[in-house]
C-alpha cells in the first residue's frame, strides 16, 4: 500500500469512529435524584467512560458511572439499594443495583458502581436516566426509603443470610482450627453450573411453536424447620422453556405467614441440576395457619447454556427460599439444612460468603480471620 | 427430404462431425441429386485451390513503402487529437471523495434518526440474564445493566425480574443487579 493510500484508509476510519462514536455527555444523561432527607449524600460521581454510538437508526448509550456515597446516619449501613428508571426509552420497565453485606461507619464513604446500556430509538431531550434511593439497611435491620421495589425484605434476607454465614464460619474456626476454616471456603470457590435465563411476561418465551409440551410435577423438597410445608406444584414445559411454574404450599407453623418465596431447581436429562428461579406468593394476604396458598412466576422461562446452548428440561425441584410473618421476621434456611449435598452442588454462594472467599483469595487466610473477628 | 446447402458445403471441406457426417452419407447412397450438388461443392473448392496466387509483377518495395507512410499518418493524427484534450486530475479527486463520503454518511447518521423498525418478537417485553448483566428489551428499545465478566456471577428470574450477582474485584462488594417489567 502506497504512503497516499495509507493516509486515505486512515482518514477515512478516523472520520467513521468520530461520526459513530461520541463521548455522551453523561451528567446530563444521568440524573442522580435522591431526597433530602436521605441517609446517603452522592459525594462524587466519575462520568469517565461513558460514551454513545450510533447502531443504524438506533442510539446506544454506555453509561459508567461510580458514586461516591457517604453516610450521614448515626448507624452503620448494611445494604443499599438503588433504583435505575429509563422512562423515555422502556416505559414501565425499571431495574435496581444493590450492594448486600456492606459495614459503612457513620461518615465514611462507599462507591456504588453503575455500568448501564441503553439502546434507544432515536434521540430525544432530558435526561435518560434517573437514579434514586429505593432504600437503605442498617445495622439494627432498620430501613430508610420509599421500598418501590420492596427491596427491604431482599435486603434483609441478604443481611441474615450474611448473620448465619459469618456465624457458621467463626464456628467452624473455633471447632476445626484454620485449616478447617480453609476447607471450607476453598469450597465456596469451587464452579456451580450456571445458566442463561430469558423471561418473556406474556405468551412464549420464543417465537417457536412448542411441540412436545407436557406438564411437569416438581418434587418437593421440605427442608428442616421450614414453616411452609411444599404440597405440589407443575410447570408447562417445552424442551429448554417452562411455562408458568406454580407450587402449593401449606403453613404448618403457628403464625400466620406474609409472603414467602418458593426457589426452584431443574435438571437435564444426564442429571446435571442448576438454580433457575424463585417463585413469589400470590395471595397478597396473611397464610393463616394450616391454610394452603401458592407461588407462581407469571411468565415463560427459557433456559440455555452460557454460550447459547439449548438446555433439554427433564425435572424441577422446589423448596421454600424464604418466608416472611406476618409480624416482620422473615425465616430463612439454616446452614444445616443447606449443607443437603444436593443443594451445596447447585447453589451459589451467598453475597457474604463471595465477599469472605474474596477476601481469602486477596488477602490470605489470616486476613479473612481477622475479618471474621470484626462483627 | 434433402439436406440444406450449407450442411453439403461443410460436407465437402470435411468439418463436420461424425455423426452428421454419418448420417449425410447415408442419404448420399440413396439421392443422386444431392450426390451431384457435393460434387460441385468440391469442384469449386479445387478451383479456389488452384487459383490462390498473388498477382503476377508485384512490386513489394512500393507496398512496403506505403504502409509505412500510412502508419506514420495515423500517429501524427492521434498525437494531434491528444494535445487538444485537458489533462484529468483523477488522483485527488479519486482520494477525497471517498473520505467525503464517509465523512457525509457519519454526520447524516448522527443528525438524522429515521424511525426504528421494531421486530416482531414473541411477547412485548422480554428480561434476559446472562454472563454480561440484566436486560430488559421492550420493542426495540433497551435497558441494561452490566457487570464485568466475572468468575463469580449467578443469575436466575426472581420473581417478576430477572436477577444477576457479581463480585466486583475493585471495591471487593457484591454488586447485585434486577431488571422487572410492569
Amino acid at each position: 500500500m502506497s504512503m497516499r493510500n495509507k493516509l486515505a484508509v486512515t482518514l477515512a476510519a478516523v472520520a467513521t469512529a468520530w461520526a459513530q462514536t461520541a463521548v455522551a455527555p453523561a451528567a446530563s444523561t444521568l440524573k442522580v435524584n435522591f431526597p433530602k432527607d436521605a441517609p446517603v449524600a452522592v459525594i462524587a460521581a466519575d462520568w469517565g467512560e461513558s460514551r454513545q454510538t450510533a447502531r443504524g437508526s438506533a442510539l446506544m448509550l454506555d453509561l459508567h458511572t461510580a458514586l461516591s456515597l457517604r453516610n450521614l446516619a448515626p448507624r452503620r449501613i448494611r445494604g443499599i439499594t438503588l433504583l435505575v428508571l429509563a422512562q423515555a426509552v422502556t416505559p414501565g420497565g425499571k431495574a435496581s443495583v444493590s450492594v448486600p453485606c456492606l459495614d459503612v461507619q457513620p461518615g465514611e464513604t462507599f462507591p456504588v458502581r453503575l455500568d448501564l446500556r441503553l439502546l434507544r430509538p432515536s434521540a430525544g431531550a432530558g435526561p435518560l436516566v434517573e437514579v434514586e434511593l429505593d432504600g437503605v439497611l442498617f445495622d439494627d435491620l432498620s430501613f430508610f426509603g420509599p421500598n418501590r421495589l420492596n427491596c427491604r425484605r431482599q435486603m434483609t434476607v441478604w443481611e441474615l443470610e450474611a448473620r448465619r454465614d459469618r456465624r457458621y464460619y467463626r464456628a467452624v474456626l473455633e471447632a476445626q482450627g484454620p485449616e478447617g476454616l480453609r476447607r471450607q471456603i476453598l469450597e465456596l470457590l469451587a464452579e456451580r453450573p450456571r445458566l442463561d435465563v430469558q423471561v418473556s411476561r406474556s405468551g412464549r418465551a420464543t417465537a417457536v411453536a412448542a411441540t412436545h409440551e407436557q406438564a411437569v410435577e416438581f418434587a418437593c423438597l421440605n427442608l428442616p424447620r421450614a414453616p411452609l410445608e411444599l404440597v405440589r406444584g407443575e410447570a408447562v414445559v417445552s424442551g429448554s422453556e417452562a411455562r408458568t411454574p406454580r407450587i402449593e404450599v401449606l403453613n404448618r407453623s403457628s403464625r400466620p405467614v406474609r409472603y414467602f418465596e418458593v426457589a426452584w431447581l431443574l435438571r437435564d436429562p444426564l442429571g446435571e441440576e442448576f438454580l433457575a428461579g424463585a417463585a413469589p406468593a400470590t395471595a397478597g394476604r396473611n397464610v393463616a395457619p394450616g391454610e394452603r396458598a401458592a407461588a407462581v412466576q407469571e411468565a415463560a422461562l427459557r433456559f440455555s447454556r452460557p454460550g447459547g446452548r439449548p438446555l433439554s428440561i427433564a425435572g424441577l425441584t422446589g423448596f421454600l427460599s424464604q418466608a416472611e410473618f406476618a409480624d416482620g421476621e422473615i425465616w430463612i434456611p439454616d446452614r444445616s439444612a443447606l449443607d443437603d449435598t444436593r443443594l451445596r452442588r447447585v447453589l451459589p454462594p451467598s453475597a457474604e460468603q463471595q465477599r469472605l472467599a474474596e477476601i481469602y483469595r486477596r488477602h490470605g487466610l489470616g486476613a479473612l480471620i481477622e475479618e471474621l473477628k470484626k462483627r | 427430404m434433402h439436406p440444406e446447402e450449407s450442411q453439403w458445403a461443410l460436407y465437402a471441406g470435411g468439418e463436420l462431425g461424425w455423426w452428421k457426417r454419418w448420417r449425410l452419407s447415408a442419404h448420399l447412397r440413396e439421392c443422386a441429386q444431392c450426390r451431384g450438388q457435393l460434387e460441385e461443392f468440391r469442384r469449386w473448392r479445387r478451383w479456389l485451390r488452384g487459383n490462390d496466387e498473388l498477382p503476377a509483377g508485384l512490386n513489394w518495395g512500393r507496398l512496403a513503402a506505403e504502409m509505412r507512410a500510412n502508419i506514420r499518418v495515423g500517429l501524427a493524427a492521434g498525437e494531434c487529437v491528444g494535445a487538444a484534450a485537458e489533462p484529468v486530475r483523477w488522483r485527488p479527486a479519486a482520494f477525497a471523495l471517498p473520505v467525503l463520503a464517509v465523512v457525509l454518511a457519519g454526520f447524516l447518521l448522527q443528525v438524522w434518526h429515521p424511525p426504528l423498525r421494531r421486530p416482531a418478537t414473541a411477547a412485548g417485553v422480554v428480561l434476559a440474564a446472562t454472563s454480561t448483566g440484566v436486560e430488559l428489551r421492550q420493542q426495540g428499545a433497551a435497558l441494561a445493566v452490566l457487570h464485568p465478566r466475572s468468575e463469580q456471577s449467578s443469575r436466575m428470574a426472581a420473581g417478576d425480574a430477572v436477577r444477576t450477582g457479581y463480585l466486583d474485584s475493585d471495591t471487593g462488594y457484591v454488586t447485585i443487579s434486577h431488571v422487572y417489567a410492569e
